[in-house]
Formats: C-alpha cells, sequence, structure tokens
C-alpha cells in the first residue's frame, strides 16, 4: 500500500432516509449498481473511500477461489489498464478452474460444518459439489437434490446431508431450518422460542412433519445406509410451557399447510416396509419439501441463500448471525435485503453470475481503514432521528395490531382443533384398524398366492406323472413281456394316487386360503368403508382449521415484517445517537481543554504566589529575629547605662554636699589645706559631671538603638502578617484553581471516553452496516492454501506432479512440440497438486477449524495454532530456499529494495512502503552475511502476521 | 421445570420488548465468549481453582469401593474398614486412602438411569443426557474457561494419556477443547535446532512491527487475539518443562507406584501445581463382567497408591483448599453378583467420591439401601454433579457464557447444586 493510497478521504452523507414502505423504481441498470444506489439512499454517516487495486485485488482472490494470489498474477494485474481492472478481474477469477472448488469448500463447510465420512466421504460430497457448480446448477435446484436424495448410486454423494445427520428428523428440522430457511429454530421444538418472538413451535412442526417420516436404513451395517419413508406417522406437539396442544400438517414457514393426496389403507407404499427393503411411499413428504424449496419462492428461503451470498462475499450478512433472520435482528438494510432475495430469485438462483454482481459494488470495493469525520451535522442528525423514530412508532402500531389479529386467529385456530379433535382420533383409530385389515389382507394374498403355485407346481408334477403313467402303460400292453415295465407302473401307479390325494389337500387349502383372503379382503372392504366415513366427517372440520391456520400465519408474518422496521429503526437512531455523541464530544473537547489548560495556569499562578508570600514571610521573620536580638541588647545596655548614670548623679550629689561642707569649712576655718581639699572635691564633682555627660549621651545612642530596633520588629511583624495573608488567599486561590482543574480533568477524560467509546461503536456499527469493510480471519482453507501459495509449496508441488506425469506417460515427440498437449499437460499437474495438496490442507483444517457440527465463522487463535506457526517443521520447509520458491527467489535478489518488493508481493500483496523497505535492509544488514536465514525468518515473519490471517 | 430442553432455556419469561431492553438496540459483538455476570466473574479472579477428575474408566463397582455391603447376598467377599472419619467406612480395598477420608466427601446416592458406557461418560463428563444434533461442552472445557487466567499461557483442559486436541469444547471453541498430553511437552513447543533464542526474538519483532503497522489501520479483538496468540506460545515453550514428568526425582515416582497410572498421577500433580484449570487422569478398566473381585483387588491397588499420594501431597501443599477431586466413572456395577464372578452396568444406585476446594470434608451425601440395590435417601443424577463440582470451585453453575450474543447456560438449567456439600 503506497503511502498516497493509505491517505484516507472520506465523503459525509447525510441522506433524508426514505421511508421503507416507498418502492424506489431501479430500472433495467445492472443488479451491483441497484444495490449501491439502495444503499446510498438511507446511508447516514461517514462511509469508507474505495480500497486500492491491490486490497480489491487480494479480496477477490480470497473470496472467489480462496487464496492469495500468486506474484506473477499480482504483476499481471497490475499491467493492466487501470479503468477495467478490477471488472476483467473479477471476470477473470470466476472463469477460472478455480472457482467452483472453491465455492464446494465453502458450502460444503456451511451446509456440513465440517460433519461427513460416516456415510458419504467429504470429498465425494465435494466433488458432487463442483460438478453442480461447473454446470452452473441453480441454488434452489441444488437445495432439492440434497433434501430429496435417495441412496442410489448416481445421488449418493448428493445424501451426504441427510445421511451425515443420520436421517434424525429434530436434527433435519433445526438444520434444515437454519441452512435453507436461515433460522435456528432448535427452542421452538419444546415450546415457542422464549426471547425470539417470531420462532413458534407450529413452524418447527410444520417443517418437521416433512421429514419425520424418514429414517436411517442400514439393515445390514456391512452395507451402505440408505434412507427409508414410512407412509403414515403424524406429529402432534405439545408446548412444555403452555401445555397448548396441537397437530400440523407439512408447512413451509411463512407458508399454507400442504394439501396431501389420500391413499386407501394398504396402497400407500410404492415399496412397502420389510425387514432388508426400505420402504418407499407412493406420497412423499420429503420430496414434497424438495419440490417446495425447487418452487424457489418461499420468502425465508429466498432471504437465507441471498444473504449467506453476501456474507460470504462481504464478510458478514445483511441479517447477521445468518441463521437469525427473525424481526429482533434485523437486517442491516431492509430495503436492500428484499432487492437482493428477490433479484437472486428472478435470475434463477444463478450463484457465480449473483457473485459477480456483488463483487462489482462499492460496497464490496470499500476500504476498511477508518477516520473518524472531520465535522458532523448534528442538526441534521436529530431531525433524522425524529423522522426515524416516528417511523418506528407506525411499524410499532402495524406489529400489535398484526399480533392481536394473529392472537385472534390462533385463539379461533384452537377452538376449530378442539372441535376437531374427536373426529381426528376417531379416524386415527379407524385408520389404525384400516391398515392393519389391509396388512392382513394383504398377508392373506400372498399366502393364496403361495398356495396357488404351490398347487399348480404340484398339478404339473401330476400331469406329468399321469402322462408317464399312461404312456408306459400304454408300451407295457403292447410289449411282450411287461414284467419289465411292470415295477415302472407300480410306482407310478403310486405316486399317481399320491397325487391326487395331495391335490386334493393343496386345492383344499387353496381354498381355504382364498377363503380366508376374500374375509380378509371383506374386512378390509369394511375397514375401508369405516375409514372413508370417518374421514367424510373430519374432511368438512378441515378447511376452517387451515384457514384459520393460514390467517394466523399471515398475521404474524405480517407483524414480523412491521417490527423489522421497528427494530430496524432503534439499531439506526442508536447509531445515529452515538454520531452525535462522537461528533458532541470531539467538538466539545478542544474548548474544554483550552478552559482546562486556562485553569491550569491559574493556579500554577497561585501556586507560585503561596511560594513567593512564604518565602518573604521567612524573610520577616529573620530580620524581625534579628532586630529582636539587637532591642534586647540595647536595652541591656540603656538599663545598665541608666544605673551607672544615676549612681554618677548620686555620687555628684554627694560631692556637692562634700563640697559645699569643704568650702564652708575653709572659709570659716581658712584652712589652706581644707581649702586645697575642696578645690579637688571640686574637680572631681566637675569629672563627675563630665561623665555624667558621657553616659547620658551614651544613653541617647542606646536609647535610640534600642528604639530602631523595636521599630523594626513591628515593621516586621506586620510584613509577615501581610505576607501570611497573601499566601492564605494564594493558598486558596490555588485550591480552587486545582478543584476546577480536577474537575475539567475528570471532564477531559470523560469527554474522550465518551468519544473513544462512541468511535468505537460508530466503528463497529459502520461495519455493521457495511460503510467500511469488516476485518474477519480466513478460512483454515484461504490460510493454507494462501500459505501453500505465498511460500511457493503449491507452485513447486506443480512440477513434483509434472515430473511425475511425465514419467508415467511421457509426451511423444509430436506432443512436446504442441501447445495444446503441453496446456494439458499442465493442467494435469496442477490438478494432482491440488489433490495431494488438499491433504496438507486437511491437516491444518483439523488444527484451525471449530468442531464439527458447530457453526463455523468464529474465528479462534489458539497456543497450539501459533506453535505450529512458530516450530511447525512444515513451515519452516516450506519457507526453506528451493529452487523458485518465495525464500528460493529472494536469495537470488541483490538489493534490499528488491527483495522488500518480492517479498511484500508475493506474501502481502501489495508494495513495501519506504519505512518497510528500511526495515528489511536494517533486518539484512543485521543478519550479515547469514542472508539465506534471513530472508526466511522475514517471510515467516509476514507469513504470521495479522495482516496475512486476516480478509480485510 | 425438569425436562431436558434442548434449548436449556430455564426461564421463558421474557417479552420481546423486554428483551430488547436489555441488549441495548441489539448491536452485540460476537465470538469472543464471556462470563455474561461480570460479578461472578470477579468472583473467581480471587483464587486460582482447579479440577481434578480421576475417570474410572469401564464403571468402578461402588461396592468395592465408597459403599461397600459386607454380609449381605450383594456384598462380595471384601470387609469394610473404619477411615479418617468415625463412622464412615469404605472398602479394605482403599486402605491409603481411608486415611485421607477427613479431606474427602462421598456422594452414595447417584441415579443416572443408564447402563451404556457412551451414554454414561457424556452424562458424567457433559452433566447432560445425549441428544442428536446438540453438542454441549465438557466440563474440562467449561472449567477451561471458567477459571481461565489471563496470564496463564499453558492449555486449560488437559487430558492425561491423549495425544491430540480433542473435540469436546462445543460452542466454546477449541480453544478450551482438551489437549492430550502423555508425559512430554506438547507438539511443537521447541525452537528449531536451527534457530537461535536470539534471531527468534528478531525475527518476531519483525513480525510485531509488522502487526503494529495492520494495527493502525484498523484493530479489532480478533487481530488482537491472534496476535496474543504468538505471547502465549512464547511463554509455553518457557514453560515447557511442566509437562515433563521425567523432570520428578526417581523418590516421586516411587511414592505414587511403579504403574502408568502413578506416573499420571505424579503428571497431574505438575499440572496443577502450575495453575492449569482442569485436568484429567483415566484409569482402565473396570468393566468386570467376570471376575469383579479380581481385579477390583488389583486394579484398586494401583489406584489406592497413586490416588492418595496425589490428595496427600495436594493437602501438604496447601492446594486442596483451590483443588476439587473428583473420582467418577460412567456408572456403577449391579450389586447381583453374575454367574462369572462379575458385576455388571449399573446406573441406578452408585457412588463418586469428591474433595477438596469448597467441598464439605468428611460429608456423605444420601444413601443406599442395606444390600444397595436403590437408593434410599437424596436421589442425585449427573447434572446435579455437575452443577455441584461448578459450586465447588466457586463457579455461578446457574449462569451463563455469553457467545456471540446468544446466552447458553453453564450447566443443565432444570438442575442444581447439592449445596449442603458445598462450605
Amino acid at each position: 500500500m503506497h503511502a498516497s493510497v493509505r491517505s484516507v478521504r472520506h465523503r459525509l452523507l447525510l441522506v433524508v432516509f426514505v421511508t421503507a414502505t416507498t418502492c424506489t423504481v431501479y430500472g433495467d441498470e445492472p443488479l451491483h449498481y441497484r444495490i449501491d444506489q439502495a444503499f446510498y439512499a438511507t446511508a447516514v454517516g461517514p462511509v469508507a473511500e474505495k480500497a486500492d487495486d491491490l486490497i480489491f485485488a487480494r479480496r477477490a482472490y480470497l473470496d472467489l477461489i480462496g487464496r492469495i494470489p500468486a506474484i506473477d498474477e499480482v504483476r499481471a494485474y497490475l499491467v493492466r489498464p487501470e479503468e477495467n481492472r478490477r471488472t476483467e478481474l473479477i471476470d477473470q477469477l470466476l472463469a477460472s478452474e478455480e472457482v467452483s472448488g472453491h465455492l464446494a469448500t465453502t458450502f460444503d463447510v456451511m451446509l456440513m460444518e465440517r460433519r461427513g465420512g460416516k456415510h458419504v466421504k467429504s470429498e465425494e460430497f465435494r466433488a458432487w459439489l463442483k460438478a453442480s457448480f461447473d454446470q452452473n446448477k441453480p441454488f434452489h435446484q441444488l437445495a432439492a437434490e440434497l433434501i430429496s436424495a435417495d441412496t442410489s448410486d448416481a445421488s449418493r454423494p448428493s445424501a451426504a446431508f441427510l445421511l451425515e445427520r443420520d436421517v434424525e428428523p429434530n436434527l433435519l428440522t433445526r438444520e434444515i431450518a437454519r441452512m435453507f430457511f436461515g433460522m435456528d429454530l432448535q427452542c421452538a421444538q419444546c415450546h415457542d422460542h422464549p426471547n425470539v418472538d417470531d420462532y413458534k413451535q407450529e413452524d418447527y412442526y410444520g417443517l418437521y412433519s416433512f421429514v419425520s417420516r424418514s429414517s436411517l436404513f442400514q439393515p445390514d451395517k456391512k452395507k451402505p445406509a440408505v434412507i427409508a419413508e414410512a407412509a403414515d406417522g403424524q406429529s402432534p406437539f405439545k408446548s412444555v410451557f403452555t401445555s397448548r396442544e396441537a397437530f400440523t400438517s407439512p408447512r413451509m414457514p411463512g407458508e399454507v399447510e400442504v394439501t396431501e393426496p389420500v391413499f386407501e389403507a394398504g396402497d400407500e407404499y410404492k415399496t412397502r416396509p420389510a425387514k432388508t427393503v426400505a420402504s418407499v411411499p407412493m406420497y412423499s413428504r420429503r420430496a414434497k419439501l424438495a419440490e417446495f424449496v425447487a418452487g424457489g419462492s418461499n420468502h425465508y428461503f429466498r432471504r437465507n441463500i441471498a444473504n449467506r451470498l453476501w456474507a460470504m462475499m462481504m464478510g458478514r450478512g445483511l441479517v447477521h448471525p445468518v441463521d437469525m433472520h427473525h424481526s429482533m435482528n434485523p437486517p442491516s438494510h431492509p430495503e436492500l435485503m428484499t432487492l437482493l432475495a428477490d433479484e437472486f430469485a428472478a435470475t434463477n438462483f444463478e450463484v457465480k453470475p449473483f457473485l459477480r454482481e456483488l463483487a462489482l459494488t462499492d460496497v464490496y470495493q470499500r476500504s476498511h481503514q477508518f477516520t473518524q469525520p472531520a465535522n458532523i451535522e448534528v442538526n441534521n442528525l436529530a431531525a433524522t432521528i425524529e423522522q426515524l423514530q416516528q417511523q418506528r412508532t407506525t411499524a410499532n402500531d402495524l406489529t400489535l395490531q398484526k399480533e392481536d389479529e394473529a392472537q385472534a386467529a390462533l385463539e379461533k385456530l384452537d377452538a376449530a382443533l378442539a372441535t376437531a379433535e374427536p373426529q381426528r382420533a376417531a379416524l386415527a383409530k379407524v385408520r389404525a384398524v384400516a391398515t392393519a385389515a389391509a396388512k392382513k389382507r394383504d398377508d392373506a394374498v400372498t399366502a393364496q398366492q403361495a398356495k396357488k403355485s404351490a398347487l399348480g407346481a404340484r398339478q404339473a408334477f401330476a400331469a406329468v406323472v399321469k402322462e408317464t403313467l399312461d404312456r408306459t402303460s400304454a408300451a407295457a400292453d403292447l410289449l411282450a413281456s411287461p414284467r419289465d415295465l411292470a415295477e415302472t407302473v407300480a410306482i407310478l401307479k403310486t405316486r399317481d394316487a399320491g397325487n391326487t390325494a395331495e391335490l386334493q389337500k393343496l386345492q383344499q387349502a387353496l381354498d381355504a386360503a382364498v377363503k380366508a383372503s376374500a374375509a380378509a379382503n371383506e374386512v378390509l372392504t369394511s375397514a375401508r368403508a369405516a375409514d372413508t366415513t370417518a374421514r367424510d366427517k373430519y374432511t368438512p372440520l378441515q378447511p376452517p382449521l387451515r384457514q384459520h391456520r393460514a390467517a394466523m400465519v399471515k398475521a404474524f408474518k405480517e407483524s414480523q415484517q412491521a417490527y423489522i422496521l421497528v427494530t430496524h429503526r432503534e439499531h439506526e437512531v442508536e447509531y445515529l445517537r452515538n454520531l452525535i455523541r462522537q461528533a458532541e464530544a470531539a467538538a466539545k473537547l478542544p474548548t474544554t481543554q483550552t478552559v482546562a489548560a486556562a485553569i491550569e495556569q491559574q493556579y500554577s499562578v497561585a501556586v507560585q504566589t503561596v511560594a513567593t508570600s512564604e518565602m518573604q514571610m521567612a524573610d520577616a521573620a529573620k530580620t524581625m529575629t534579628e532586630a529582636a536580638t539587637k532591642k534586647a541588647t540595647a536595652s541591656e545596655t540603656v538599663t545598665k547605662l541608666t544605673l551607672a548614670k544615676q549612681q554618677q548623679q548620686q555620687a555628684n550629689k554627694a560631692l556637692a554636699a562634700a563640697l559645699q561642707n569643704a568650702t564652708a569649712a575653709a572659709s570659716a576655718l581658712q584652712d589652706q589645706a581644707v581649702a586645697g581639699m575642696a578645690t579637688e572635691l571640686e574637680k572631681t564633682a566637675a569629672r563627675v559631671t563630665a561623665r555624667i555627660g558621657e553616659t547620658s549621651s551614651q544613653l541617647d545612642v542606646a536609647t535610640t538603638e534600642m528604639e530602631t530596633a523595636g521599630q523594626t520588629v513591628a515593621d516586621m511583624q506586620a510584613r509577615a502578617d501581610a505576607a501570611k495573608r497573601q499566601a492564605d488567599v494564594a493558598r486558596q486561590q490555588a485550591a480552587e484553581a486545582d478543584k476546577k482543574r480536577t474537575e475539567l480533568q475528570t471532564t477531559v477524560a470523560t469527554l474522550m471516553t465518551t468519544k473513544s467509546e462512541a468511535e468505537a461503536s460508530v466503528i463497529d456499527q459502520s461495519t455493521q452496516q457495511f460503510h467500511l469493510a469488516t476485518v474477519e480471519c480466513l478460512t483454515p482453507e484461504q490460510l493454507t492454501w494462501s500459505i501453500l501459495q505465498a511460500s511457493g509449496q503449491t507452485e513447486r508441488q506443480v512440477i513434483t506432479e509434472l515430473a511425475k506425469l511425465n514419467k508415467e506417460k511421457p509426451l511423444t515427440e509430436e506432443q512436446k512440440s504442441d501447445a495444446a498437449a503441453l496446456a494439458q499437460r499442465q493442467t494435469d499437474a496442477e490438478a494432482a497438486a491440488v489433490v495431494s495438496l488438499t491433504k496438507t490442507v486437511a491437516g491444518f483444517v483439523k488444527l484451525f477449524a471449530a468442531e464439527q457440527g458447530q457453526p463455523q465463522d468464529d474465528f479462534f487463535a489458539t497456543v497450539d495454532q501459533a506453535l505450529l506457526f512458530a516450530n511447525g517443521s512444515q513451515m519452516r520447509s516450506w519457507l526453506s530456499p528451493s529452487g523458485d520458491n518465495l525464500t528460493g527467489r529472494l536469495l537470488k535478489l541483490e538489493t534490499s529494495d528488491q527483495i522488500a518488493d518480492e517479498l511484500y508481493l508475493s506474501t502481502l500483496v501489495r508494495k513495501p512502503t519506504t519505512d518497510e523497505i528500511q526495515d528489511v535492509s536494517q533486518y539484512l544488514a543485521a543478519r550479515g552475511d547469514r542472508k539465506n536465514e534471513a530472508v526466511q525468518e522475514l517471510a515467516w515473519a509476514l507469513v504470521t502476521s495479522s495482516e496475512f490471517r486476516f480478509q480485510y | 421445570m425438569k425436562a431436558g430442553y434442548a434449548c436449556q432455556s430455564p426461564e421463558h419469561t421474557l417479552a420481546r420488548r423486554q428483551f430488547l431492553g436489555s441488549v441495548a438496540g441489539g448491536f452485540v459483538v460476537g465470538g469472543l465468549g464471556a462470563l455474561t455476570n461480570p460479578a461472578a466473574a470477579a468472583a473467581l479472579e480471587r483464587k486460582q481453582m482447579r479440577v481434578l477428575v480421576m475417570f474410572m474408566s469401564g464403571g468402578l463397582s461402588q461396592l468395592e469401593s465408597w459403599d461397600p455391603k459386607p454380609k449381605t447376598d450383594t456384598g462380595g467377599p471384601f470387609r469394610s474398614i473404619p477411615t479418617a472419619v468415625p463412622g464412615t467406612h469404605i472398602s479394605e480395598l482403599l486402605p491409603q486412602t481411608a486415611v485421607h477420608m477427613d479431606k474427602l466427601a462421598l456422594i452414595r446416592s447417584i441415579d443416572t438411569k443408564n447402563g451404556d458406557h457412551g451414554k454414561g461418560r457424556y452424562q458424567m463428563t457433559f452433566g447432560r443426557n445425549q441428544m442428536p444434533g446438540v453438542a454441549y461442552p465438557h466440563l474440562g472445557a467449561v472449567c477451561a474457561k471458567g477459571l481461565e487466567r489471563a496470564d496463564n499461557p499453558l492449555p486449560g483442559h488437559i487430558k492425561i494419556g491423549g495425544g491430540a486436541r480433542g473435540t469436546d469444547s462445543a460452542y466454546l471453541g477449541p480453544k478450551y477443547a482438551s489437549i492430550g498430553i502423555d508425559g512430554k511437552p506438547p507438539a511443537n513447543s521447541m525452537r528449531a535446532s536451527n534457530l537461535t533464542e536470539d534471531v527468534d526474538i528478531l525475527r518476531n519483532k519483525f513480525r510485531q512491527k509488522a502487526n503494529e503497522r495492520f494495527a493502525q489501520l484498523r484493530r479489532t479483538a480478533e487481530t488482537d487475539v491472534y496476535t496474543q496468540s504468538f505471547e502465549q506460545a512464547r511463554q509455553l515453550m518457557e514453560r515447557r518443562d511442566v509437562f515433563d514428568v521425567e523432570k520428578e526425582p526417581g523418590s516421586e515416582k516411587e511414592r505414587y507406584g511403579d504403574s502408568q497410572l502413578g506416573k499420571h498421577c505424579l503428571m497431574a500433580r505438575r499440572l496443577l501445581e502450575n495453575g492449569i484449570p482442569f485436568v484429567q487422569v483415566s484409569h482402565s478398566n473396570y468393566d468386570t463382567h467376570n471376575e469383579n473381585f479380581n481385579f477390583h483387588l488389583e486394579q484398586l491397588g494401583e489406584f489406592d497408591r497413586a490416588f492418595s499420594a496425589l490428595v496427600g501431597d495436594l493437602h501438604e501443599r496447601g492446594m486442596l483448599e483451590t483443588t476439587l477431586v473428583v473420582v467418577m466413572s460412567e456408572f456403577g456395577r449391579t450389586p447381583k453378583i453374575n454367574a462369572r464372578y462379575g458385576r455388571d452396568h449399573w446406573g441406578k444406585a452408585w457412588s463418586v467420591c469428591v474433595g477438596g476446594a469448597k467441598i464439605q470434608p468428611g460429608a456423605i451425601i444420601g444413601a443406599t439401601n442395606a444390600n444397595g440395590t436403590e437408593v434410599s435417601e437424596r436421589s442425585v443424577e449427573h447434572g446435579d454433579l455437575f452443577h455441584t463440582y461448578l459450586s465447588a470451585v466457586g463457579m455461578e453453575s446457574s449462569g451463563s457464557f455469553d457467545i456471540g450474543g446468544r446466552d447458553m447456560p453453564v450447566a443443565d438449567p432444570s438442575r442444581g447444586p447439592i449445596s449442603e456439600l458445598i462450605s
């Protein structure tokens, strides 16, 4: 896939719904065109782009011939003109030798679910299917042959459908209902289906009655089993829940009861039942079912097969699962389902032309890649939803009305059944008597015939004896010596006499037998008369029964069809709601994300503020502590200085007093010494005064210091308080932002979940509605044939077979130059290769397929499968280089570009991307000179990749 | 409601509209079944529960094993012996098992109304009567799915002694089908000799890269399952020794007995220890129409040694509380002894031994009359037993599997577990 091709474009289709009841006339356009028209008419929402040419080719090869293309085929396809490439490929594949074989395999798996081998070998059944597809046998004919198969040599393979299920009537009823009418009626065996209103016990027994008289017949275990059918046997049924009892004649789903021919008791068989003989009735119910199927007009029959073929190509049915056609499981496109069913029937149920039309549709050619649409107009969708809901309501009203009608008809039917019951029971009794009388009569007639032929034989013998006696006697009379014959004549006479007696006895026995026979006949005649009388009483009661049942079935069918629209519209609404949900989530997501980002910003700002404020608070606190220390120290100094000043002042006072006294004393005494002392005192006082001044100024300084520090403490306290307030505010802001942030995170997460869930649902629903190609696993057969093809093992086997043929039956010189003869040889070798590789495929099927009798379309990836891939010797040998097989070719290539190209085209049927080429190149480089191993490892990795394992 | 309807639907009251409501528009993704009851699934998350079935092929005589009737007209020559549970006696042919009866329980009142081997085997291992054209999963498949662990790469349903993959998982799919193991690791679990581990990793990386590219375009549950299976294969390759019974020391083999059964029981222990949810061992052959007593003497000798060693080991290793042990047959054997000293097929009154997991140790359920010809109390059948086994390992036996949008009852909805046996 080139990068350019992988880029995805989408169309957004918003089309107003066509009401389901409106029939659009499409004219004489080819079917594929009409299919697409029907599709687009109701398509709402994104539709994937067309898949690229190589994806289409891979798809077509796998679906039409069951394998991926060989690299030569891929290259041949790529050189074709682009405009007709796809159509030409479809035609080429449908005309190929392989298509019928692939269809035979597909239908075998579909119809038999891996049953086979008990009575008919699977390969014989497949060969029969292949021959049928080679002849383009219409499907309704094929189905009829499967149902009506007898076990003569010519039709034995087709009897596989019946024989491999041991002709067990309940199993056959279920399987015929599933395979040919698309309904899994299993539960309806014992009661109306608990969860599916459409599946009625009446339907089950209608079908059951067609096959209940058939059985597996194998008196001699050494001889092949055959199928016998009885001429009588009714199938009354009783619901284990409601105890409703009823009986029904054979009835096709959705149709009226069969009117059956009446034979006189004793005349019902072509071949009467006996110990070693399989009975064949004059009127076969099973053949009648086949006849109906061959008529191809049944509503469910048509829809079932059209849907199964659709599923074969598209990976899933319009109705899915394909055996659950009922109104609670509506088709994804009801109108398209009807179109397909009608058209397949109109084109005589021919499979290959129908597949061609399917392959040509846009639906088939759609990509599996999905990108969400950029914009969806929600308002338009809302309007469409409104419209759908109205349609739903209308359809629902109709459903309820029809259900009531059906219920009323059912009540009438039950009343009529009750009324008819005595007559029916009486008839059954009388009929049993008549049947017994017929058997007695037949036995008597047989006995009479035996007696008659015994008498005849004896009469012939007696005549011969008599004649011999007469002739011998005459001869004796004529002869000279009669003694010679006397003994003979005596013996003959004894015999003759004995004969007479014996003949008398035999005659008497015959007479008795004739009488007995006549008596038995008389008994039979009167029994038949009684039968007729009883029937005459019962017959007039039947039309009302049939009429009520027909009315009931019709009303049920109508309610079912109405209800299909109810559920379909509900599914559509669900899908559109998902689209809206997805679109809304997608739209809301960016704005919500922007808001979330803003809140995130606010939050981080607030958090930052808190941090800053807290830092400021810390700074202030630190400064405050320092100032407080300073203040304390200053305060201490002030105290100290104040004290010192006080002492100094007191000292000064004392000195002053002392001086005054000294001065007074000195002037009074005129004492020189005292005067000197006073002078000293005066000096001292002056010094103290000076010191006081010093202390005072020191005190002033200290006091200022103290006051300043006090101020700082107060300032810092204020600053810390402010920072705290700021932090508190910021903290609250942060908390609020955080709350908002968390809320928004949740909102975004919810939106993203909603969006991705809606996206996943939209992808699922788009796939279910074929807006997008399905991704489905390859079937076990597709997988194995594709591995054989990719690895080159198929080609190797052809070469082996060719050599074998050339050795066993060498071509003459003349043939060797004859292109036709050479081509024939090649074809023979290819056919022989398919036969021998089929055994290999069977080995893989054992490991990769579901159990027999189980649905075969579920995917299982088990450990033992992975182990086989990882370590199995077979895979290893296929991938080891030999001649021109895949790894052999890779080994011969020079550049990693070439190797990558060959590798990807051969295995994944596409060209490698630039990245992939680079990966291959790196891998080869990493493995150095081990190129031989490296190419095997690369081939292994791609063959086991999921891209190889799946159909997409 | 006791009838065995083909559809096995227990309740039929769902109306169309209610049903539709419950599936929300009806878009059901199919293919991969799951337990529909999330609560039930959550309950199983707690412990890895396991089941061991000892299948006594041919039909073990209840009179020579779990329900002896010595000194009666039907009792045969063997005595009964006391067991670890006061008052409970079993046949003297099981002396070592008798020691472990305090860990086991007996159901002595089974009436399966069948004397056919094939039908009996089906009844006992599928939990229902066989019906044409309807396939149910084997007990092993149900356990493998119900007790599945996402992180355990080993197969969940193993039959010791077999070869290939069985076809016994019906709608549960091949993933849960039995794998036959004969004492050797599974097929293809060994890397080719010319491929080194490093190179294997290298090529797998290339494969994974290719898968990732594909998944970018479209990813589905199925593509995931496919790519995961390779990872599981790798893990299994790393643990392939689990399957190799030769890794067990000789002394262990001696303890289990030098018989095939001994080897198989040892194998079973290895597998259960490694978290495999279901292991079945078979012992052949108990179909003793002739010489019933000689055959039972010989066969049960082998069984007693191997089985008691296994139960003892499970107990000692603390595994018995998470491992259900069942000893079953297709049916029992007639009380009447025939002219060839044999006993014939008998489904009317016979026994099964169970133990471990949530089974009440030492319990005795039901009884037969004095000479074992009839069930005298608490009659049970195969459907009840099937429910009981599942309940014993914590599965909701009345629940359903969701198979592609269809509910498939785990066990016959018309039956139920023997609740008094479950703790």
